[in-house]
This record gives structure tokens, C-alpha cells and sequence, in this order.
């Protein structure tokens, strides 16, 4: 069934494309990693779906409802991303909230939860990637790989139809990356609809049942795991890999 | 004149001063916050606007602001159809150094906001958060923490400030020291004086401590 809809998806900044009419279905429990070179549009993908950055032109469908993007409301900004919820390369914890409130805040100012179930929520998330002794931490005492786990329960505690994941390990030390990684692959067992954007190879076939290569602001292949890393047809994608390996 | 007895009649003006400050210091805030916001937007005309104010305010001397406050202001308004003649002075002491400071609040507030990573935005819009709460639960505290060691300098030049309101009459502790001159026909002139500059920078050490507590309590970096 498919849960997601991009039509068209179009942005440019300064008359330079970004995007070039970006077309993608997801479908219900659907893991889907985005590779794909430096600047090719892959973040930008990403936050023009939850509407951190505003698309030019363009149509999204969830829970069927459809958004022309064009001209968002507020009403329906605010609605969608209680929908898609995203985790950051760079963590982008609120800092001057603990990790416990960290979670709390988007259900009580975003998802309008009562405190107390707002609190109950947090607390589970936390339990569930092993942090409820850091609750009171702020982001500053927590590691890299800790601050992540955090990012991921701030997600998952709205409970929202699909996860986006921007590059969640590059920014983290090698020996933090296993962490972050298990818990993802944790999420995409438990049938969690996400999209994923990775620098990783191994872990984008690892978890995904489709994965998608980016380039020049383009959908340049999609296909399984297996099409697009194990057997590529495309020259493209198979120089990206080779330098990729090389690069490890 | 005894050391006490020239305490006890400088303290009697604290209480003045301590008003003037706190209410100007708050009230130059919010013309802060406004000249920030101001600055901000998109518009030429707005940021225009706000740059003329901050340069004027930090360009004016603070004793020539009250002077215009306190002369000229009255005036203005009469022009309205307000009679401020009855006015407390304490007002237009307040309105003078909440306008001459405004601007460097202003200043102050925005560099902090600058200084707000993108990311924080990113992430309190992706959970949902409407712009205003994205300001009032995630930006704002973080630009006050931010700015507070620049407000705590600035709130200390206030409370120094606050000494010139004696231009137009107010009895606050330099006024006193001043009378109290006077009246000893300047033979204790220096003693005075030096008192009341070691009780302006008690005042100063305590509200340093209290700063320093409120900074270490607020440090989340």
C-alpha cells in the first residue's frame, strides 16, 4: 500500500536546480536508503519532503491526503510534519533542553500532548535505546552516538508515519557509528516506514528493501539492494561504488 | 561627619536608584527585543529603521538623552495633546536611559540570535512546533543564555547610568552625595565621594554574584 507520494518535486536556489522534477512512492514499511555523491540534492530531498525548505512546484500524498507544495498553509506544514518526522546529520538536539525534555517537547508543543502522557512517552523512548539514565544530560554531556539515540527517540516518540534519517552516522566517530546503526535496523524491523540518506554502502543494503541513487538532483536509479550495490548496471553507479570502496 | 552618618544618608537614595534601574533595564529589553525583530525582517525599510535608532542610541551621550528626555520630550507630547508637566520625573529618567540603551540591547539580542545555530530551527519545526513556540521554547531561552554576559556588562553601565539622573533633580545616591557636599561646605567633599563610589561597587560585586549564579544555573554548554 503505498503511504507516501512525491509527484514532480522541484526546488531551485539562485536559478540553479537543485531538484529536477523528483518522482517516489513509499510504500508501508518501507526502508529506503538514498546514496549517492556529495551535492547531488540528497538532504535537500529530504527537507523539501518535511517542508524545512520550501519546493517550487510539486505534489506530496500521505495518509491520503494530498499537498500541492507549491503554496503550503501553515495548517498543513505544521500537519505534515507531524507525519514525517527527521533525524539530523548533526544530531540538532535542542540545547538548552535535557535529553528527557528533548523528547517531551515535541509531543507537548507539536503532536499537543498532555505533560504527563507526553512524559510517559519520552520515558519508553528513552528506555527503549538504552539512555533513560541520561534523561537529565544535557547535549553538551552526552557523546555523539548518545545525542543521536536521542535524535531517533525524539522521532519515534511522534509516532509518525515515515522517519527521515539525513546522513545519521557521518558525523559520528567510527567506533559510535555500530550504536546508531543497530537502532535504525531495530526500527526497520519493527516495520517503521523511513527514508534514509547514507554515506554508508553496507548499511544502506543492510537494511533497505529498495535503494535509490541521487545525482545532479535526479532520481538516476532505483531498484533493490541487490540491483542497485550488488550488480549496478549503470556506469555511474559503479564508478560511485568502486571510489566509495576504494575510499574505505 | 561620621562614617555613618554619611552611609545612612547616601543609603536613603538607594531605593530610587535601584527603581530606576531595574524598570529601565527591563523596559530597554523589550525596546530591545523590538529593535531585533525589527532588524530581522526582510523588508530594507524595517532594517533601515533600526539602524537608524541603534546608531542614534549608541551614538548619544546618555546624560544628553536624559536632558532631551526630561526638556524636550514633555514638549513633543504637548504637541498631541498630552500635558506631561505633572509627570514624575522618575518617568522620563526611566524612559531617557531605556531609550539611550535600547540600542545597544537591540544590538546585543541580535548578535546572540545570529549566533543560534540553523539546526535548532530545523529540528523544532521538524516535531512540529508552530513559530511561535519554536521562538518562546527554543530560541529565545538559548539567545539569552547566549547574550548574558553581555546583558550583565551592559546592566552594570546602566547602574552606573543611573548616577546621571541627578540632571534633572532626582534623589537618588549621587544626588545625595552631592547635597550632602554641600552642605558640609565641601570639607568632607572627597570622604563622601569615596564612600559612595565603594557602595557602587558593592552594588556592583552583588549583582556580579547574582549574575554569576543565574549564568551557572542556565549553562547547559
Amino acid at each position: 500500500m503505498t503511504l507516501l507520494k512525491i509527484n514532480h518535486l522541484k526546488k531551485s536556489f539562485n536559478k540553479k536546480t537543485i531538484l529536477k522534477d523528483v518522482n517516489l512512492e513509499v510504500d508501508q514499511g518501507d526502508v529506503i536508503t538514498i546514496i549517492g555523491p556529495s551535492g547531488s540534492g540528497k538532504t535537500t530531498f529530504l527537507k523539501n519532503i518535511n517542508l524545512l525548505e520550501h519546493p517550487d512546484s510539486g505534489s506530496l500524498s500521505i495518509e491520503n491526503k494530498k499537498i500541492e507544495l507549491e503554496n503550503v498553509s501553515t495548517q498543513d506544514e505544521l500537519w505534515l510534519r507531524r507525519h514525517i518526522a527527521m533525524v539530523f546529520q548533526n544530531y540538532a538536539l535542542f540545547k538548552n533542553k535535557n535529553a528527557f525534555e528533548n523528547i517531551t517537547t515535541g509531543l507537548i508543543y507539536g503532536k499537543h500532548l498532555d505533560k504527563k502522557t507526553a512524559q510517559k512517552i519520552a520515558e519508553e523512548e528513552l528506555k527503549q535505546v538504552n539512555m533513560l539514565d541520561k534523561k537529565d544530560f544535557y547535549p553538551s554531556q552526552l557523546s555523539g552516538g548518545q545525542q543521536q539515540r536521542i535524535g531517533i527517540a525524539r522521532a519515534t516518540a511522534l509516532k509518525p508515519s515515515v522517519i527521515l534519517f539525513d546522513e545519521p552516522t557521518s558525523a559520528l566517530d567510527p567506533e559510535l557509528v555500530g550504536t546508531v546503526v543497530d537502532d535504525i535496523d531495530q526500527l526497520a524491523r519493527n516495520g517503521q516506514t523511513m527514508i534514509v540518506v547514507t554515506h554508508l554502502i553496507s548499511f544502506a543494503k543492510r537494511i533497505a528493501n529498495k535503494v535509490i541513487f541521487f545525482e545532479n538532483g535526479e532520481i538516476l536509479a532505483a531498484g533493490t539492494p541487490e540491483e542497485i550495490i550488488d550488480h549496478p548496471k549503470n556506469d555511474r553507479i559503479k564508478t560511485f561504488l568502486a571510489a566509495v570502496s576504494r575510499d574505505k | 561627619m561620621s562614617l555613618s552618618e554619611i552611609i545612612k544618608n547616601l543609603l536613603s537614595g538607594l531605593p530610587n536608584t535601584l527603581f530606576i534601574l531595574i524598570t529601565s533595564f527591563i523596559i530597554s529589553s523589550v525596546i530591545g527585543l523590538l529593535v531585533m525583530w525589527v532588524s530581522l525582517q526582510n523588508d530594507k525599510f524595517s532594517r533601515v529603521i533600526s539602524k537608524i535608532y541603534t546608531g542614534l542610541s549608541r551614538g548619544t551621550p546618555p546624560l544628553l538623552v536624559l536632558l532631551l528626555a526630561y526638556y524636550e520630550f514633555p514638549r513633543l507630547l504637548s504637541f498631541v495633546g498630552i500635558d506631561a508637566n505633572d509627570w514624575s520625573k522618575n518617568f522620563f529618567a526611566i524612559f531617557g536611559l531605556a531609550i539611550g540603551f535600547g540600542g545597544y540591547m537591540g544590538e546585543l539580542f541580535r548578535s546572540a540570535y545570529n549566533d543560534i545555530d540553523s539546526a535548532q530551527f530545523d529540528a523544532a519545526y521538524s516535531v512540529g512546533m508552530n513559530k511561535k513556540d519554536v521562538l518562546k521554547v527554543i530560541i529565545i531561552p538559548q539567545m539569552f543564555t547566549l547574550a548574558l554576559p553581555n546583558i550583565q556588562t551592559i546592566f552594570l553601565s546602566f547602574l552606573k547610568a543611573t548616577s546621571l539622573v541627578y540632571v534633572i533633580g532626582i534623589a537618588d545616591m549621587y544626588r545625595d552625595a552631592t547635597t550632602l557636599a554641600n552642605a558640609s561646605q565641601g570639607v568632607f567633599q572627597l570622604k563622601i565621594f569615596i564612600v559612595l563610589g565603594i557602595i557602587y561597587w558593592i552594588i556592583t560585586l552583588i549583582f556580579e554574584f547574582l549574575f554569576g549564579l543565574y549564568i551557572k544555573k542556565h549553562n547547559y554548554s
